[in-house]
């Protein structure tokens, strides 16, 4: 019985929390999400400890007239990754606010509400739901996005809005394309019925491509990205890092999930080689606009328009029959939990050096190594794992993709992967060096900042900087072979 | 039939080319509305009455009002300004250079790949119907829709409800305008103080008749912000303080949908499944948590109560 | 301008004329056109509502789609996931509304402006 309950529960219970929060006395928030969040805890851990992946038939019907829910090894993972950094985020959000503001007020329940769309995205073995649980987590971050009311923040969320509104059209016409050729609403089961009925109907091909570019435009990946730079490199600093750390991935989860169902069905290689190409281009893109950025915000959204790209990457290996798919996998696996933890790093560790300087641009690094020491750690912590230097996530991510196109054949890619190592160094050593100089200006005495701040930063990035050390059991628990299914790699 | 379904088509096809084209955003929001009301007809051709509700008082209605009064908003602050307006096309070209004509070309190809998808498409006529009717039994509901809104598929039902609960959130950030209040209009007066219990009746009626024909919390939910709203424009004493928008109403129907969800799934084994013979109750109770809550949330997302 | 959307909605009549003697559905074509007025207004609209309006042109042809192939049974009554769906459809696609609308609105006040910068022109009517 408690097992039918779990699955749910980590979706219902984050909107309860939010409702409470929004709804209940402000004095009672922190009491709230203290609980809420030991809860999750709980859940989540629940959840890890079952032997077999756990499924849920919502309602007690199954599939492909009810929903189903499905808590495989790629949604553990980036359920262990939401936790990490929600845990992470909250903790920070709540000094970093003014007590009692109205920007806090606002913050808590959107968001919670987020994280049970969030999870929701990761669950769900449905199309229909699918498209509820993206605009879920796509309407809570465009409220977080403009959390502050200014016109700079509205601008960059209405941007924001309409880029999603326009990408979750184009996903809910793949999905009535599918519901009315295979007349079914479950994912796992929309590649059998195509490949029963013919696959290479128009509807599917179409269906598979509108996917495709949908979560390319919400994971922003270039030259889809318009939108990314101004809503995160705007935000309030806890937004940015769950919009860039959590809200990308989501989408590239689902898209993975659709790709996995599809390539058995379809010949992907080139579609995979197109998508690749693109996201080497975005990693360029990316790197070279984070290196002519002034503000320090500006610059890590830019940074994730570049890892974006390598989010990517693995997709001309993913194929079935294809040698180094599992490994391909798996690299997308690791870079997913690399960059969440690394980014959130990056974020929170950046607004500390913001409070403290009171400004936003990257002169007022200069000497922040004495100011703010920890937070300076944290930043440096997670530069390691962006720049993939090892024993960081980023570098367990990086070797993986290189031994997957190694064995896939194709080792043009490695001369990339290199390269794009220098360049991600280039704007993090950009960041660091300043942070070296002595100070140019004499700061003004401000009350010390809380260390809690840094703490949280410092706690995300020591995970990414010495996760690679676990990457091996990592990998051995993700079971990208199980996960590939029939048509495993090597 | 198939004449009338032609004519259907076309109207439609040209109502929304013209609310694209028009003129100015009023305009075309008009079109808009007139856009979404004869949607409604093309839903009862296609065998849909409770979208065409639906489609009428939310789609039409609420979404028609909304960009209407945006766009209403927009033309009388730029009365005041110095710009003369001048007679142009609506899109017009912009100063720098714009791939409109790739954009256009592209979408046409898309458009075109669309048709040329959904042609190969075999229509199944009543295909899932059949599922739906051999497990209505066992889902106690009577109304096929209403069984898979809160039965079925009713964690989308919930989710969707949050997605609402969510855009209220949002709009916080952004505080409506505040307008003066408006004269007294007798008139309105008059005619709201007929309507509106009028209209509170028919939101009850819709919940009720929701459980075994076309209805529900969402129509009925939709109606009954009309009401509230008409109440505000003709200053009637109904909610004038904005006791309706106060965040308990508006998370009323979110947390009794999921409190029911999971006590009752406790006792039924499975979230969101409900006990054999409670469903009609807890339903009952769901939907009218649900609509209390949907109008509320309508109303909030309107802004700008008389309070100013 | 003009000219290109009455080339493009005559060619829509000759195929629905040509597809309604074939016993084809005359809501196919019907839905993907709106599809197409909705795309095309979502991507080259330059004022905000304009988009936000589009954007509900576009998911009303999606779900005319959808019971365009999913038609009614012998008892007159479509498919009721499809309904179900498309009720979902419609109360998501307010809430993105309202939200886009609000935002707009606030926008407006605190600029002046109805477009976001990068599809703004010289001065604008609307």
């Amino acid at each position: 019985m408690t097992e039918g309950l779990l699955l749910p529960l980590l979706v219902l219970w984050p909107l309860l929390v939010g409702l409470s929060v929004y709804a209940l006395p402000e004095r009672a928030s922190a009491a709230l999400q203290v609980l809420g969040t030991v809860v999750m805890v709980g859940l989540v851990a629940g959840v890890l400890a079952s032997p077999e992946p756990l499924r849920a038939a919502l309602g007690g019907w199954a599939a492909p007239l009810g929903i189903g829910l499905h808590a495989d090894r790629l949604a553990q993972a980036m359920l262990v990754l939401t936790l990490l950094v929600y845990v992470a985020v909250l903790l920070y959000a709540q000094a970093y606010f003014a007590h009692g503001s109205e920007l806090a007020r606002r913050f808590w329940p959107l968001a919670w509400m987020l994280w049970a769309g969030l999870n929701a995205g990761y669950l769900s073995a449905d199309l229909f739901n699918l498209f509820v649980a993206l605009e879920l987590v796509g309407l809570a971050a465009v409220g977080l996005t403009a959390l502050t009311g200014q016109s700079t923040a509205l601008a960059a969320a209405l941007r924001y809005l309409l880029a999603a509104l326009l990408a979750s059209n184009l996903y809910l016409l793949a999905v009535v394309l599918l519901y009315t050729s295979t007349g079914s609403l479950a994912l796992d089961s929309v590649g059998a019925h195509l490949a029963a009925s013919g696959s290479s109907t128009w509807a599917a091909k179409l269906a598979l491509a509108l996917v495709l570019v949908a979560m390319a435009i919400k994971t922003a990946l270039a030259p889809l990205h318009f939108w990314l730079p101004a809503a995160h490199g705007n935000a309030v600093t806890p937004v940015s890092a769950l919009l860039s750390a959590l809200v990308l991935k989501v989408t590239l989860l689902i898209l993975l999930r659709f790709w996995l169902e599809f390539a058995p069905v379809l010949d992907l290689a080139l579609l995979g080689l197109l998508l690749a190409l693109l996201g080497l281009v975005a990693s360029v893109w990316g790197s070279v606009l984070a290196l002519t950025q002034r503000k320090i915000k500006m610059l890590i959204a830019y940074s994730s328009v570049a890892q974006v790209g390598y989010l990517f990457l693995p997709l001309a290996w993913l194929l079935p029959g294809g040698l180094g798919a599992a490994l391909a996998l798996e690299a997308t696996v690791l870079h997913l939990l690399a960059h969440g933890l690394a980014k959130a790093a990056m974020f929170l560790a950046a607004g500390v050096l913001v409070l403290s300087a009171g400004r936003d641009d990257l002169a007022s690094l200069r000497g922040a190594v004495a100011r703010e020491p920890l937070a300076f750690a944290a930043l440096t912590l997670a530069g390691v794992s962006l720049i993939g230097l090892p024993p960081s996530l980023g570098f367990a991510a990086k070797w993986q993709m290189m031994q997957a196109a190694l064995l896939a054949d194709q080792w043009p890619w490695l001369l990339w992967l290199l390269g794009g190592t220098l360049l991600s160094a280039a704007y993090v050593f950009r960041v660091l060096r300043l942070a070296f100089l002595p100070a140019s200006e004499a700061f003004e005495a401000r009350a010390p900042l809380p260390q809690r701040l840094s703490l949280c930063a410092l706690a995300l990035a020591l995970l990414a900087a010495f996760g690679g050390f676990g990457a091996a059991a990592f990998s051995d628990w993700l079971a990208a072979d199980a996960l590939l299914g029939p048509w495993g790699g090597a | 039939m198939n004449a009338l379904d032609l004519l259907l088509a076309l109207a439609l096809l040209l109502l929304a080319g013209a609310a694209l084209l028009a003129r100015s955003v009023q305009i075309g929001s008009v079109l808009f509305i007139a856009f979404g009301l004869l949607l409604a007809l093309v839903w009862v051709r296609l065998g849909a009455p409770d979208v065409a509700l639906a489609e009428a008082a939310i789609g039409a209605g609420v979404a028609g009002a909304l960009l209407l009064l945006a766009a209403s908003e927009f033309e009388s602050r730029r009365i005041g300004s110095a710009r003369t307006p001048e007679p142009r096309l609506p899109w017009p070209r912009p100063q720098r250079s714009r791939p409109r004509w790739t954009v256009g070309a592209l979408a046409l190809a898309c458009a075109a790949l669309l048709l040329l998808a959904v042609l190969g498409i075999e229509p199944l006529a009543g295909a899932a119907t059949q599922a739906v009717a051999q497990a209505l039994p066992q889902a106690e509901i009577a109304h096929p829709v209403t069984a898979v809104l809160l039965s079925f598929r009713a964690y989308d039902t919930l989710l969707e409800i949050a997605v609402l609960l969510v855009a209220a959130l949002a709009v916080q950030a952004a505080p409506a305008p505040l307008h003066r209040p408006l004269p007294h209009d007798p008139v309105l007066a008059r005619v709201a103080a007929l309507t509106v219990p009028l209209a509170l009746l028919v939101a009850v009626y819709l919940l009720w008749a929701g459980s075994s024909r076309s209805g529900g919390a969402f129509q009925a939910g939709a109606v009954l912000a009309g009401a509230v709203l008409l109440a505000r424009f003709a200053s009637l004493p109904l909610d004038s303080q904005s006791h309706f928008t106060r965040p308990p109403v508006l998370a009323l129907g979110l947390a009794v949908f999921i409190l029911v969800g999971v006590v009752a799934g406790a006792l039924a084994g499975a979230a969101l499944a409900y006990p054999a013979g409670w469903t009609k109750a807890l339903v009952l109770t769901i939907e009218a948590a649900l609509m209390v809550s949907i109008a509320a949330t309508l109303v909030a997302l309107f802004g700008g109560s008389k309070a100013a | 301008m003009i000219e290109a959307w009455g080339a493009a909605l005559s060619t829509g009549w000759e195929g629905v004329s040509g597809l309604w003697s074939a016993g084809v559905s005359v809501w196919l074509p019907t839905g993907s056109a709106l599809v197409l007025f909705g795309l095309l207004g979502m991507l080259l609209a330059p004022s905000i509502l304009r988009k936000l309006l589009a954007f509900n042109v576009m998911g009303s042809g999606i779900f005319v789609l959808l019971l365009a192939l999913r038609p009614p049974g012998p008892s007159g009554v479509a498919d009721p996931v499809a309904q179900a769906l498309i009720l979902t459809g419609i109360v998501i696609a307010i809430a993105a509304t309202a939200l886009g609308v609000r935002l707009a609105r606030r926008y407006f006040e605190l600029t002046g402006q109805t477009e976001l910068p990068e599809d703004r022109d010289t001065a604008r009517d609307d």
